[in-house]
């Protein structure tokens, strides 16, 4: 598969993904109901002097945010219309987190988005492609592996600086130590609302008694977390850290407690990778 | 081509300042969840939201039903962002109209009051109790003081 078929591909994918999990519900248009004396800038927040006044066109430009995945997604006039759709959602994420609550797992979708809507992701598998034919310039194949890498590259960044974090502010102690065991156990007590199948299971609960084997998984997460970077290096990496991190944070999900769907947009950035590595194995195995 | 490589240095240089900084500055983030160390033995300490009704007696606020978008965490956190007790206490208020204004007049549900409790947590009976029930029931057992009150 060509960079650019790969490119259009990731693009169809991962806004599809971003609408379906992050920006389809009421979530971010009902910051416009929240008091502004919660209001606790962030970033370039700080610029805003009046954010009832932000916050009174807060729906109104969710609205255009939600309607112009549709036209990046189907890639018509991904061009003119995909740094309107990223510039919006930067600027909706960021109000959304300044009222002095942060929700992490948005930060690297923003992040990702930003060199996919500055790119000729609308080159293939788009009604742009079909209607302008043959009077699309032909991309610069460098920018857009340069594009899916910088992509990958914000996937890395997340899990290596969490662990990265865990080195510097916890020390080998985070591992030797309870820490693990006891943020198991303390799980419930962050998410007291609501079902979730990981309190059904009392998993968290269960791997209380097992303090060694809390001490052995809290190692495995500071390598996975730290080697994350390694599955830019080439595809056999991918598919091995990448497969590792998906099972990493589906048991994070099971016993934390914590939700990880907000982040699929960033897993499928990886589906060209696995798709070429195992249709070259297969390949490889025919011949053999 | 220009474009991606700008991308590429923001994209490093901004998580390093996060790191460097040890805080976050949207969209970079060093992301510490989870990341301080947690011993069995320590005595930690953290912050009960409750509601006040007319007859005064207390009870748990849900919040993701009466002040979405925010949740427990979050209102936890938006709440005591800043240590100015003069703010904290003008949050508090805003967010017990927010709650109030979201219900039907005369209905039972209106608080009369919201409070922000400091809870000394007994860690080990909370973890007793986990273990027996296999869920939260609130913070049983613990040493609270009142920080904070806002009165409708």
């Amino acid at each position: 598969m060509s960079s650019l078929r790969q490119l259009g591909l990731v693009r169809i994918l991962f806004f599809s993904c971003q609408f379906l999990f992050m920006a389809r519900g009421p979530f971010f248009s009902m910051w416009s109901e929240v008091p502004v004396a919660l209001w606790y800038p962030n970033g370039l927040m700080s610029l805003i002097a009046d954010p009832a006044l932000v916050q009174s066109y807060l729906p109104t430009l969710v609205t255009f945010w939600k309607v112009s995945f549709l036209f990046v997604i189907l890639g018509l006039g991904y061009k003119y219309v995909a740094p309107l759709n990223v510039l919006a959602g930067f600027f909706i994420v960021n109000f959304s987190h300044s009222f002095g609550s942060q929700i992490h797992i948005y930060l690297p979708i923003v992040l990702a988005s930003l060199p996919l809507a500055f790119s000729p992701a609308g080159a293939k598998y788009s009604l742009d492609s079909l209607i302008l034919k043959n009077r699309m310039a032909t991309p610069n194949e460098k920018a857009v592996k340069l594009t899916l890498f910088n992509m990958r590259l914000v996937f890395c960044v997340v899990y290596f600086s969490a662990g990265l974090s865990k080195i510097l502010r916890g020390g080998l102690s985070w591992v030797t130590g309870d820490s693990l065991r006891n943020y198991l156990i303390s799980a419930p007590l962050n998410y007291p609302e609501g079902y979730h199948i990981g309190k059904e299971l009392a998993w968290n609960i269960a791997l209380y008694d097992w303090p060694i084997l809390c001490r052995v998984l809290a190692g495995l997460t500071l390598i996975l977390e730290l080697s994350a970077p390694l599955a830019l290096l080439g595809r056999g990496y991918s598919v091995v850290i990448i497969t590792c991190l998906m099972i990493f944070q589906i048991s994070i999900y099971l016993t934390v407690l914590v939700n990880f769907i907000s982040y699929l947009p960033l897993y499928v950035v990886w589906i060209p990778v696995f798709y070429s590595y195992f249709k070259d194995w297969r390949h490889r195995r025919a011949r053999s | 081509m220009f474009f991606q490589k700008i991308f590429t240095v923001i994209i490093i240089l901004g998580t390093v300042v996060a790191h460097f900084r040890n805080e976050d500055f949207f969209p970079f983030s060093n992301y510490p969840m989870y990341s301080r160390v947690f011993e069995t033995d320590q005595k930690t300490h953290g912050y009960d939201i409750k509601g006040v009704n007319y007859d005064g007696t207390e009870r748990s606020i849900f919040v993701f039903r009466y002040l979405y978008p925010l949740w427990s965490y979050a209102l936890q956190t938006s709440l005591l962002a800043e240590e100015d007790d003069q703010k904290i206490n003008l949050k508090l208020n805003a967010v017990l109209k927010m709650h109030n204004d979201r219900l039907p007049l005369g209905d039972p549900r209106i608080l009369a009051g919201m409070r922000i409790y400091e809870v000394k947590l007994d860690w080990p009976t909370i973890v007793d109790n986990l273990r027996r029930t296999k869920k939260f029931e609130g913070y049983l057992g613990t040493d609270r003081k009142i920080l904070y009150e806002a009165v409708r």
